[in-house]
């Protein structure tokens, strides 16, 4: 079973709040990459992006794929473009209320 | 998650009313909403299409905070957590809203109760 829309979309903001795993984004939006490869240029160990990666993973904004002894994750923007497009119609929905509430208090 | 701001040239009892009596929060919302504004109180929305969207107070501090969470809708709509703020700012009140997806703890307690 798929997970529900909203769980996704909530799972991606969580993987997109921390700062290390947006950097590891980064960097995958440019090349697929390995753990090893990844750590050697952060300043994390490899085990901590593995760890980064599971939550990226389940947030479907990363897949991963076994490659000889080493694991090459690449990136799936997919759920990010769903949750970009929540936040357009929620947001977009709020200014129009906020502008019918600001015109009730006569502004 | 989505956060906006805006300052109304009203009093917080003002701001409040209009966000927990239905006919005032109705008038601006873009449908036709029910609130019982206490904790655990239901919330309805009818839209002007005919759907319905359900939900519960989670928490009301008159006249400062409300927060409100939307339910999931089985392949429809998706529950969302909307909590307002009201502050005293020159010129009047700045009403804050910021509204996120239900986390899928949040959305499970929501569907189990469905089902029972």
């Amino acid at each position: 079973m798929s997970p529900r829309k909203d769980d996704r979309v909530d799972a991606v903001f969580q993987a997109l709040a921390d700062p290390t795993r947006r950097e590891l984004l980064r960097r995958l939006s440019h090349t697929p990459g390995t753990a090893t490869e990844l750590s050697a240029r952060l300043p994390i160990t490899r085990q901590a992006v593995a760890k980064h990666m599971v939550a990226l993973s389940d947030a479907g904004l990363v897949a991963s794929e076994r490659s000889g002894r080493e694991v090459v994750y690449r990136l799936t923007p997919g759920p990010m473009a769903e949750a970009a497009e929540w936040m357009g119609d929620v947001g977009a929905t709020w200014d129009r209320r906020l502008e019918n509430l600001r015109r009730r208090f006569g502004r | 998650m989505v956060r906006r701001e805006v300052v109304l040239a009203a009093t917080r009892e003002e701001v409040w009313a209009a966000l927990t009596r239905s006919e005032e929060l109705s008038a601006w919302f873009g449908a036709d909403v029910e609130i019982d504004p206490r904790p655990r109180g239901a919330v309805t929305a009818r839209e002007a299409d005919g759907s319905v969207r359900r939900g519960t107070v989670v928490a009301a501090n008159a006249p400062w905070r409300l927060v409100v969470a939307w339910e999931p809708e089985p392949g429809g709509a998706e529950g969302s957590h909307v909590e307002f703020t009201l502050d005293d700012v020159v010129g009047g009140v700045r009403l804050t809203v910021i509204e996120r997806p239900l986390t899928p703890g949040e959305s499970g307690r929501f569907l189990q109760a469905a089902v029972r």
